[in-house]
């Protein structure tokens, strides 16, 4: 589905050119998720940002590849990685209120971004914005639609950014650190709520986050960065119970064990709809 | 030994015509070398007890009494006398910082308001054993703060708050927007200096993992009320109220498929425009009966020292006692 290659991109910056990232290399099989984890300065997000065309002006990609459906992502012209972006390929990323335009409202970005790939009629697309708002469990659709995005929290502004990257239908997903800044009971409903969509649509997702909790409950393999670099990559359920790299160990053993994991019955008293 | 009492806050704000029920009524008490946790989502209130508890705000009604003395009675200048006993740590370490001011300055500033009577010798010297005791040395003191990472950062406002040697420190998610390898290691130094100073904390957080390494007590707060209380391990491992059970669902467990039952809230934290007329989390909850929507609900005791505000407390536990309020 996605396969990174050798990917090494430098910034420009008052201390001269520093590498970013180095000879990143790692695999997203077709319907399977994976997690990058790091800690800040890793360049976990400048490595989906270079496979995604979307480094800042004082960043670029010196080599490397990034093979997405038999396309090198790299050496593609910038019109033509914006039609995979958006059409093949959904981005979520870490705030919302990024990535919705202020001054539209839902409505008319629905339109902008299906436009941008598809025509389609005003009532069609109306249709197809309100099913869209529903499948992500947005409440008063007609209303969110009207609006704009300083009228919605931040967990509702997060499912319409993911309604909007799901829209074409994209075949890989990549979210990059979609719930960190939410409220805590709102995180694990945009998590599970990311998951429903890409097990429905069978997706691929390249997850980004500094949370390995997120990895372990979310994804089937697990990249690990440190300083630029892959330290390592595996099936979760390996990397996790026999982690062989040192940081690994280090970075999992530093995390607490769950607060409830004390709980010697793991259904526990539950409660009941 | 009580160091500090919070009795019955209520804090209102007035914003535009508009009034935000920030505090509906906490009571909390903190004993001396004891570390409180509050808990709460963004909009739960929690800061603003912070707040409160410093004496940085004055509660719209209710008392904080901090060793025997009633905050709301002191002057400004007994006020800030008493300043030097209750320190505050906050969450972003470099936003806290002065960034144009060197660290050795940054960590003696207290000194030079609170002990004036230092030498300036006395000062540095002071100053360097406090580097010392935070894990930095003499060398830290001449850099500026962004010459420091995140963790050395949070050092040094751990090192500007204990220098005057406080009773109390409020400490503010003091670990938030620290990667999970530096936030163990500053864990740790909070630990040990509470032991060798019996100093007391108030810490104020939303991360249930790291609440539960650090706290003796929790307090779980949602729009402006305590909805839980009591000995940490009782609370994180036999949560009653639903809110908390909800919040200890979305901590994910790195055990490969270790996963608890997700207890679902419906929507969102709601704005805090009027004092509640009815439980805090009706119309999110899932277990909510008809009584829950009549009135307020206040913490009952439901074991030793483990108080709930919830009419549905027992439901999981007493299946006869469903859908009459007691």
């Amino acid at each position: 589905m996605l396969r990174v290659t050798g990917l090494t991109s430098q910034f420009r910056g008052r201390a001269g050119v520093v590498r970013a990232i180095d000879d990143v290399t790692f695999e997203v099989p077709e319907g399977e998720a994976v997690g990058i984890v790091g800690e800040t300065g890793s360049g976990k997000s400048v490595t989906i940002r270079s496979v995604l065309g979307l480094l800042p002006s004082y960043g670029k990609v010196v080599s490397g590849s990034a093979e997405f459906e038999g396309t090198d992502l790299i050496r593609l012209h910038r019109s033509r990685l914006r039609e995979i972006r958006g059409a093949r390929i959904g981005f979520v990323a870490q705030n919302p209120f990024g990535s919705l335009n202020p001054v539209l409202s839902i409505e008319k970005q629905f339109r902008n971004v299906m436009r941008a790939h598809r025509r389609i009629s005003r009532s069609d697309l109306r249709d197809l914005a309100l099913e869209r708002l529903e499948s992500v469990q947005v409440r008063g659709p007609e209303r969110v639609l009207r609006g704009y995005a300083h009228e919605l929290s931040g967990g509702m502004a997060q499912r319409v950014v993911i309604a909007l990257a799901m829209l074409h239908d994209p075949s890989l997903v990549i979210a990059d650190e979609p719930t960190t800044a939410l409220d805590v009971t709102v995180q694990r409903q945009i998590l599970d709520l990311i998951d429903a969509q890409v097990k429905q649509g069978r997706r691929s997702l390249l997850l980004v986050t500094h949370d390995l909790g997120v990895v372990a409950q979310y994804c089937h393999r697990v990249v690990v960065m440190k300083s630029g670099k892959v330290v390592e990559t595996g099936l979760v359920a390996d990397v996790f119970t026999n982690p062989s790299h040192d940081y690994t160990r280090q970075l999992l053993a530093a995390v607490p064990p769950a607060p409830w994991a004390a709980v010697p019955s793991l259904s526990g008293p539950e409660v009941h709809r | 030994m009580s160091i500090m009492e919070l009795q019955d806050v209520r804090q209102v704000f007035r914003r535009g015509g508009k009034e935000v029920h920030a505090v509906n009524g906490v009571s909390l008490t903190v004993g001396k070398g004891e570390t409180v946790a509050v808990i709460g989502e963004s909009g739960s209130g929690k800061s603003t007890l912070g707040r409160v508890a410093l004496g940085l705000i004055k509660p719209t009604s209710g008392d904080v009494v901090f060793d025997g003395i009633a905050l709301g009675s002191l002057s400004k200048k007994e006020m800030r006398a008493l300043r030097s006993r209750i320190q505050v740590v906050f969450q972003e370490p470099y936003e806290s910082l002065n960034p144009r001011i060197k660290v050795g300055d940054i960590v003696a500033e207290p000194l030079i308001i609170h002990r004036p009577e230092m030498s300036r010798a006395q000062r540095r010297a002071a100053v360097i054993a406090m580097l010392e005791r935070v894990g930095l040395t003499a060398e830290h003191a001449e850099r500026l703060p962004r010459n420091l990472s995140g963790g050395q950062q949070q050092r040094i406002g751990i090192a500007r708050a204990i220098i005057t040697e406080p009773e109390l420190v409020v400490l503010d998610e003091p670990t938030s927007s620290l990667d999970v390898s530096v936030r163990a290691r500053v864990l740790d130094l909070l630990r040990d200096l509470q032991r060798e100073r019996e100093i007391s904390y108030v810490f104020i957080s939303h991360d249930l993992a790291t609440v539960g390494l650090i706290s003796d007590r929790v307090a779980v707060m949602y729009l402006g009320k305590v909805v839980e209380q009591g000995p940490t391990q009782e609370v994180l491992t036999n949560p009653r109220h639903p809110y908390t059970k909800a919040l200890l669902s979305a901590t994910l467990s790195t055990v490969v498929g270790q996963r608890r039952e997700h207890v679902p809230l419906r929507g969102e934290i709601p704005n805090p425009s009027k004092a509640p007329t009815k439980c805090v989390l009706s119309g999110r909850c899932p277990v909510e009966i008809a009584e829950c929507s009549t009135w307020p609900v206040n913490l009952l005791p439901v074991a030793d020292r483990h108080d709930v505000a919830c009419l549905r407390a027992d439901a999981d536990r007493e299946p006869a006692a469903l859908g009459g309020p007691r």
